[in-house]
């Protein structure tokens, strides 16, 4: 080792970023390389003093940054009350334009419903569905990358399409024909991923619960689902608190709409219409993650969640208490799980399962 | 039971309800961040600290507006980083004749009270600060990601588009001149 390649090692070896054999070696050669040792020791001395050249966050940066971003979103909702209806169209002109663009997801899409196994008749009507939301996607990221001017007007413009269809949803009976695209997709989706989650190790329990999602045990008589999905979905939206606060990017009609208890579509549908950029493609691809807390801290949280959730005005089909994450504002959330102490790390992540949830048990 | 609706890590679930407009998450994604890119607008705009903010939130701002396009291909941290170093140089270029000069060194040196080798420390890195403010924009930069923000070489590397062999030895270069800034000025 000549001191010219100890040299280019010297950094990563302060900073300990050298692999066991290479450190070795640096360490070995330094032993006997004097003029390699008083390089060490300079580099060393540099950086210990440009590490002290580090400074703390000024006060209440974050507070400012937030206040910035608030009033960011609140100009994107000043273009949708007064441009509405020109932004829309040219929106749709747009659309028009890039629609070639969004083709390539299909592949991707085709092969992740393929390997869900069941609903083979729903995948050519869901790729379909998905091809004209990724289009859709797709146009939402270019313009993205333009200017920022031009994504704030398109993100408002997604806004206020969304707006119209929730009122289309709210005031008329709800029926297959009339759901709008968007939420027909989703309901196909769900149905092969009902498999999978039946099958999956907490099957047992799903059925006996009276709670919250209860998406399986529904889900397990996929012919009465439909049908009630729809009565359920006409009480819930004329309980719907929509559009509560002025934080929340967008109303979450549709999601309240379809929920029924089930969270699979909840998150599909609330990711693609929460928004306007949709993410089909995040909902064909979920993970439940389990969480094993006990008895005492289990009533707690479902206290909480279900404080919540009456605030929110959410209901399931049974009439019980749904919470959705996905609909909770960051700061909601982080306020239920606080007592809890609930990390990434103390969460079993049940690989077999395929839509988005955490599951709280009884340990 | 009792069952929410979560996700499979912590972090996708603050990106899609960052994306959905939701600043608390945002403000969560980004917090670890925070500080490497505070640190680097400071230094890029010489210490002045009010500049540093205003630069480092508009940076973040711009985080936010390409959040739509974040194809999660990329670790979150690189992605924002890159945007963010972006930001300040643009910045920084659009201001160019409006930089503060290099900072001379404070008065706050006069205090009696302060002991022979505070005063020494404080003035070496009163030094320090001047002569990295003296560097050009790339080895600025480097420095600053590197150690003062302790960046892995690879994190470097993608953030600045540049070939790990490419970094290591502008980076060395870039020491070497600071180096010899402060060997000229004879103040370390």
């Amino acid at each position: 080792m000549s001191c010219e390649d100890i040299k280019v090692l010297l950094d990563e070896y302060i900073t300990g970023e050298l692999a066991e054999s290479d450190k070795a070696m640096v360490e070995e050669h330094l032993s006997t390389c004097s003029e390699c040792r008083r390089e060490y020791n300079e580099l060393k001395a540099l950086k210990n003093q440009l590490k002290e050249l580090e400074e703390k966050l000024p006060e209440g940066f974050e507070e400012r940054l937030t206040r910035k971003i608030k009033k960011e979103k609140r100009s994107a909702y000043f273009y949708v009350s007064r441009f509405g209806v020109s932004v829309a169209a040219a929106v749709v002109l747009i659309c028009a334009i890039s629609l070639g663009y969004g083709m390539g997801h299909n592949k991707e899409l085709d092969n992740r419903l393929k390997s869900m196994g069941s609903g083979a008749e729903n995948t050519a009507e869901a790729v379909q569905e998905q091809a004209e939301a990724d289009s859709a996607e797709a146009e939402q990221n270019t313009l993205s990358e333009e200017t920022d001017a031009i994504t704030e007007i398109t993100d408002a413009a997604n806004i206020a399409d969304v707006n119209t269809q929730d009122r289309e949803i709210t005031t008329e009976q709800v029926t297959e024909a009339v759901i709008p695209k968007t939420e027909k997709q989703t309901v196909t989706e769900v149905q092969p991923r009902t498999e999978n989650t039946a099958a999956d190790s907490v099957g047992t329990d799903f059925a006996q619960t009276n709670a919250v999602i209860p998406q399986t045990a529904e889900q397990a008589i996929p012919e009465a689902e439909q049908p009630k999905t729809a009565e359920k979905a006409v009480a819930e939206a004329e309980q719907a608190d929509l559009g509560s606060e002025a934080d929340e990017a967008v109303p979450k009609n549709n999601s309240v709409m379809m929920k029924s208890g089930l969270s699979v579509q909840d998150s599909a549908v609330a990711d693609f219409s929460a928004d306007g950029s949709p993410e089909p493609a995040a909902a064909a691809l979920k993970e439940e993650v389990t969480l094993l807390i006990d008895g005492q801290e289990l009533d707690r949280l479902k206290n909480k969640l279900e404080t919540l959730a009456r605030v929110k005005n959410l209901r399931d089909c049974d009439g019980g208490v749904a919470a959705d994450v996905e609909n909770m504002s960051y700061e909601a959330l982080k306020a239920a799980l606080k007592d809890f102490d609930l990390t990434e790390e103390s969460a079993d992540i049940d690989e077999d399962c395929n839509f988005y949830s955490l599951i709280i048990k009884a340990k | 039971m009792f069952f929410i609706a979560f996700n499979e890590s912590y972090t996708n679930i603050l990106i899609k309800k960052a994306k959905k407009g939701d600043e608390g998450a945002f403000c969560a994604l980004i917090h670890d961040i925070e500080p490497f890119v505070f640190n680097f607008a400071l230094r890029m705009m010489n210490g002045n600290r009010q500049d540093a903010e205003d630069m480092a939130q508009e940076a973040f701002l711009r985080v936010y507006r390409a959040l739509p396009g974040y194809k999660e291909n990329a670790s979150f941290k690189t992605w924002s980083l890159r945007i963010c170093k972006n930001a300040c140089l643009d910045e920084i270029r659009r201001r160019q004749a409006r930089i503060t000069p290099v900072e001379e060194i404070p008065e706050t040196f006069a205090d009696k009270t302060l002991v022979q080798e505070q005063v020494i420390g404080m003035e070496r890195r009163e030094a320090l600060k001047a002569a990295i403010s003296s560097l050009d924009e790339r080895s600025k930069t480097l420095i600053v990601l590197r150690d003062i923000n302790g960046l892995s070489y690879n994190t470097i590397g993608e953030i600045m588009d540049m070939e790990l062999g490419t970094v290591k030895s502008a980076l060395n270069r870039a020491r070497k001149k600071l180096r010899d800034i402060i060997v000229e000025q004879n103040l370390i």
